[in-house]
């Protein structure tokens, strides 16, 4: 393999104007900020060479593609490189591997680089021996689902969702949840995640419903997006976007599951009529489902503890505390 | 009913002198069969599609008599699973094995059964006084492949023998040739899972229509065998009272009661990973639009006061039918029992004692309840 000599080739200074500007097929960078290259080759200079190959094409970038940016940049005129020339017989693959392990020395790929190298290895390599040896050097577990998961990353969501996924803006399970939609359906949601700020954790819950929701009212999921409720929402003005985020995924709760919601209303309606004493709190069980109600009682000491329990004892509603579940939706 | 085809076996090299492995590769001709070593299938197999075409033939490591998993906080029925297989050539989209066998999708049968069984028996013996129900038909259909395995000509007579157990064969098939044939009832209850026509049709693929369920259920109550029904799972949509009725209609006309031992009720149920694989293989599927909650098991389930009128109904529709059917719930909690059932075992070992009284009703079986 040619990656054990490519130390042996001696940096020599290329006009930086000479080298074609295009990633070509061996780059795996994306949604990057040149900024702290800039700095830091401003300070240091370059300090590993960029690989380029002189071929029929000219200087073309086969390792370094960032570096060469950064340098364009700075309007520097040379930079030191090592040269690979077309009878030095270096396959394609050798090229592709010169990359990969070029920036994994140096840094930790995104999610969506890391489907730009599984994809392009692909061409070039059984699914069976990228998944034993490149997805553990990746990170990422060695299973054949996950190559599928990221080489869907890489060909079919579009520059913009690449983007919030480089940029970790959405949950591992969002991508997941949001890969197995169509695209108009990803954008919409997108849109969502994007002017909202749904945070990481509501992210999946969100997409859930939306899926849910269009499934039970016979909608699109872009229909069910532009929603006339959820714009309203959406536009708010006395609540922030946190508060738009989470007003939107309780208005989709309570039309996914309307009796559960109503049964909670019930629950705190009861509650709000019991007017119980302060430091005293009753809860439901989660979704009602188990069969008792719990009740913390705060005190100071003895007296404060039995003056708690006499005034509960005067409540007048309290035995008529039953069943919230019971009642249907509203 | 779709037939079942086998397109490919893996046979394990374990497994290759088995007379199950040989009877079975008897009913594939010119069907390929590779030879493979431990688990070397997995690499070869990853959709489920193709898994349900696919035959791997191995030995069973482990118990073949275990107890039903159940689930935890809920009341079960305490069965006990025979583990002749996993995996089904039926596709219901509410299959929880989709997502058990997520890595294995193909029909895997154990051809140690035969060698095994002795064991097992003798277990069951070894304990005179307390009552087994053996069921082959969690991890697989009872029948589906019985054409191919001849599992009832192994399982029937010696089961048949036991004094303190029954064998249930819980089908969606009508594949019932093999016990007809076969001269031993004792001890057998052939059970099959029911539904709405509606959700047969939508969601059952590849199962036998409700009527030739029911059709083929006369057919063995005719010929001496005692049955049993599961409508697992219920599922509540736009409709399903009068659907549901209808096939209640359906086993008045051609059921006797009297001959039915039990009839189990539970409503569409799953852990939260079978979601997107429901999603993911049938998009056409309704099982996912009800009203679900968080169960204290972990898995998902309807909101409760739905369980409740799923089952309310249903009992009332069934007792209507006939007074005395055995009915029980699965994985219900007690408070879910007392409100559609009208009384509640309170507790795991209730329903099994329930259970255990029906059985000797039916069988006269010697052991006693727990």
């Amino acid at each position: 393999m040619y990656q054990n000599k490519i130390t042996e080739i001696a940096p020599r200074k290329v006009a930086i104007n000479d080298i074609d500007d295009s990633p070509g097929p061996f780059c795996m960078s994306f949604g990057f900020d040149l900024g702290p290259l800039i700095r830091s080759i401003r300070q240091v200079g370059v300090v590993n060479p960029p690989i380029l190959k002189n071929g029929s094409e000219g200087l073309t970038v086969i390792a370094g593609y960032r570096r060469i940016m950064a340098l364009k940049k700075l309007k520097a005129e040379t930079a030191a490189c090592r040269i690979i020339f077309e009878n030095d017989d270096v396959s394609p693959l050798e090229c592709l591997l010169l990359n990969l392990h070029d920036n994994l020395g140096t840094r930790n790929l995104n999610d969506v680089e890391k489907g730009m190298v599984l994809s392009r290895l692909e061409a070039w390599m059984p699914r069976k021996e990228i998944v034993k040896i490149y997805l553990p050097l990746l990170g990422l577990r060695s299973h054949e689902s996950n190559l599928r998961f990221f080489l869907e990353i890489e060909r079919f969501f579009d520059v913009k969702i690449k983007t919030f996924v480089a940029e970790g803006r959405l949950s591992w399970q969002a991508v997941k949840m949001l890969s197995k939609i169509d695209a108009a359906s990803r954008s919409a949601i997108l849109n969502l995640i994007s002017n909202l700020r749904f945070n990481i954790n509501q992210q999946a819950q969100l997409i859930d419903y939306m899926i849910d929701l269009a499934k039970i009212e016979g909608k699109s999921i872009p229909q069910i997006a532009a929603d006339e409720e959820l714009k309203t929402i959406g536009s708010d003005v006395h609540m922030n976007r946190p508060q738009h985020a989470k007003a939107i995924l309780n208005n989709l709760r309570a039309r996914r599951n309307p009796s559960v919601v109503s049964a909670e209303k019930r629950f705190k309606g009861m509650l709000s009529d019991l007017n119980l004493p302060d430091g005293i709190q009753i809860t439901a069980p989660p979704f009602f489902e188990g069969e008792y109600y719990k009740m913390v009682v705060s005190f100071r000491e003895g007296e404060d503890l039995k003056n708690k329990i006499a005034g509960l004892n005067r409540l007048k509603g309290l035995s008529k505390l039953g069943h919230a579940w019971k009642g249907g939706p509203e | 009913m779709n037939a079942f085809t086998i397109k490919k076996v893996f046979q394990d090299k374990e497994a290759a002198t088995s007379s199950l492995t040989r009877r079975i590769l008897a009913q594939l001709p010119g069907v390929p069969v590779q030879s493979v070593e431990g688990e070397g299938a997995d690499e070869k197999l990853t959709s489920v599609e193709s898994g349900k075409e696919t035959l791997y033939l191995e030995n069973y490591k482990g118990d073949f008599l275990k107890p039903c998993p159940g689930t935890r906080e809920y009341i079960c029925c305490g069965y006990q699973i025979l583990n002749i297989a996993a995996n089904c050539p039926l596709d219901c989209s509410y299959c929880i094995l989709q997502s058990y066998f997520v890595h294995q999708p193909y029909l895997r049968v154990f051809v140690n059964l035969e060698e095994q069984l002795p064991g097992v028996l003798d277990l069951i013996e070894s304990q005179p006084g307390r009552i087994f129900r053996v069921g082959t038909g969690e991890f697989t259909d009872s029948l589906a492949l019985d054409p191919m395995t001849h599992w009832s000509d192994m399982l029937l007579p010696r089961f048949s023998t036991l004094k303190n157990a029954v064998l249930e064969l819980k089908t969606k098939t009508t594949r019932i040739s093999r016990l007809l044939a076969s001269r031993y009832r004792d001890r057998i209850i052939v059970s099959w899972s029911l539904n709405s026509p509606q959700i047969s049709a939508r969601e059952e693929k590849g199962s036998a229509s409700i009527r030739k369920r029911i059709e083929a259920a006369k057919q063995c109550q005719l010929e001496g065998f005692v049955l049993g029904f599961h409508f697992d799972p219920l599922v509540p949509y736009p409709g399903w009272k009068d659907d549901y009725t209808r096939t209640v209609e359906l086993l008045d006309r051609e059921i006797d009661p009297r001959g039915v031992i039990w009839i189990s009720m539970g409503s569409f149920r799953f852990m939260p990973a079978l979601k997107p694989i429901i999603r993911r293989r049938h998009p056409k599927s309704s099982v996912l639009n009800g009203e679900f909650i968080l169960g204290l098991d972990g898995k998902i389930r309807y909101f409760k006061p739905i369980r409740i009128e799923l089952y309310y109904f249903m009992r009332q529709l069934l007792e209507t039918w006939h007074p005395d059917l055995g009915l029980y719930l699965c994985m219900e909690s007690d408070e879910v029992w007392r409100s559609s059932m009208g009384w509640s075992p309170k507790t795991s070992s209730g329903l099994r004692e329930y259970l255990d009284q029906r059985v000797m009703k039916f069988f006269n079986a010697t052991g006693q309840t727990a």
